[in-house]
């Protein structure tokens, strides 16, 4: 792109600036929520038993998928309640995508995602527009700074979510996690009774002003699936250290909170692939996508040359 | 080598698009439970309860399983003028229960 490695960047103009790589993910994020608002009010407006029958939100979510697999390799193509074939495809795809493109799927597809990153996104931009919310959120950052050290230890709660999903699909043979889930609550919010799934939504919801991405953060079962298959991509941001000036804007920027301004290669299971670390990093080259072997060792870190008086004898 | 942000982008969309279409236009797949892969409606089949979907009716399970309404009504404590033509999901969810519990009380009377 004609980027002097190591300088500043210059402000993108015309074209570029209009339309740069974030504004492109918000729109392709937009499509895939469109996409699956329109499926959720299709299912729920046309009556049941009508000759046209569309299928339901649940057919498109891989949660699904995942849930069926264990009966659908058991029993040589058979489902658990609520499964079908569909969902056995979107979790190929959600894997194919992490396979390659480490976790592209949570960064620029997932619904769910989608819509906790753009509450937080009215948090910011009513802090940028109005003082005193800037100010309340100042304060009650401060206030929580004991809650955020515990942050690290709370995303272990996706794992044990994703055991507990595991548990109840190949020993009960059946969505056990279904009663809880928020997004199919969300999908099916027509249907939707008081109960945990719901009571789970509302707090999603509401958290999703206060922190970014909670539900991907600390209980989404997806994200470690991603995030695990995603390692062994060869597609991922590293960090050019010989171009790098430590300013670590890029962690102020990460929603995930990930040390990318110390990362060398970044293989985090919680990394989205927002690559807004990508757009904010001031320094040409020294953030970048780089396709490169899984297994291969990551660049060296950069030690400046030594500079020594020259001996006179 | 150095992937342009742009091109990454639309590589996520093409592949995990590209598997869905692919599939589609392959013929394999199948979104609905009311359908099978073949087009047929699907039916309950007796010998095995997981064919009852909350879709379908009690009407369709008294068919099915030769078990007059009123006898799956007293068993699961449902009120008596419960209409048959009720969707399941709907009628169960509305007494407090899921049609797991229909399925388990049928599966326990065929075992006997």
């Amino acid at each position: 792109m004609g980027v002097k490695l190591g300088a500043i960047k210059r402000k993108p103009k015309g074209f570029a600036a209009l339309f740069d790589v974030q504004r492109g993910r918000y729109l392709v994020q937009f499509g895939f929520l469109a996409a699956i608002t329109v499926i959720a009010v299709r299912h729920a407006l046309v009556p049941e038993g009508s000759a046209v029958s569309p299928p339901s939100p649940e057919a498109y979510c891989p949660f699904g998928g995942i849930e069926t697999l264990y009966k659908y390799v058991a029993t040589g193509g058979g489902f658990i309640h609520h499964a079908r074939l569909s969902n056995l495809i979107v979790l190929a795809a959600m894997l194919v995508t992490a396979l390659l493109l480490k976790s592209a799927f949570c960064g620029w597809v997932c619904p769910f995602g989608t819509l906790q990153e753009w509450l937080m996104g009215v948090t910011r931009f009513l802090e940028r527009r109005f003082r005193p919310v800037a100010r309340f959120a100042k304060t009650m950052k401060a206030r929580t700074k004991g809650l955020a050290a515990m942050d690290r230890h709370l995303r272990w709660g996706k794992y044990l979510v994703l055991a507990y999903f595991l548990y109840g699909t190949i020993l009960v043979g059946r969505m056990v996690f279904r009663p809880y889930d928020p997004y199919n609550t969300l999908i099916n919010i027509t249907e939707a009774t008081l109960g945990a799934g719901l009571v789970i939504l509302i707090a999603t919801i509401v958290l999703s002003f206060f922190v970014d991405r909670p539900w991907c953060r600390y209980l989404c079962p997806l994200s470690p699936v991603v995030g695990l298959v995603g390692k062994l991509a060869p597609v991922k941001i590293e960090r050019a250290s010989e171009y790098c000036k430590a300013c670590a804007i890029c962690d102020v920027k990460c929603p995930m909170n990930l040390p990318v301004a110390t990362a060398t290669r970044i293989t985090a299971v919680d990394c989205n692939n927002c690559l807004k670390c990508l757009g904010i990093c001031p320094r040409g080259g020294a953030l970048d996508l780089v396709l490169r072997w899984p297994w291969s060792k990551p660049p060296a870190p950069h030690v400046p040359e030594l500079i020594t008086e020259r001996g006179g004898s | 080598m150095r992937i342009n942000p742009y091109v990454y982008g639309v590589l996520a969309v093409v592949l995990f698009l590209g598997v869905i279409y692919g599939s589609k236009a392959a013929a394999v797949w199948h979104a609905s439970d009311k359908v099978t892969v073949t087009g047929e409606k699907v039916e309950i089949d007796p010998a095995n309860v997981d064919t009852v979907k909350g879709w379908m009716t009690f009407a369709d399970v008294s068919k099915a399983f030769n078990i007059p309404p009123a006898e799956i009504f007293a068993a699961l404590k449902l009120p008596a003028d419960t209409p048959p033509e009720g969707k399941l999901k709907d009628v169960m969810r509305a007494n407090k229960m899921e049609v797991d519990d229909l399925r388990d009380w049928l599966k326990k009377r065929s075992e006997k």
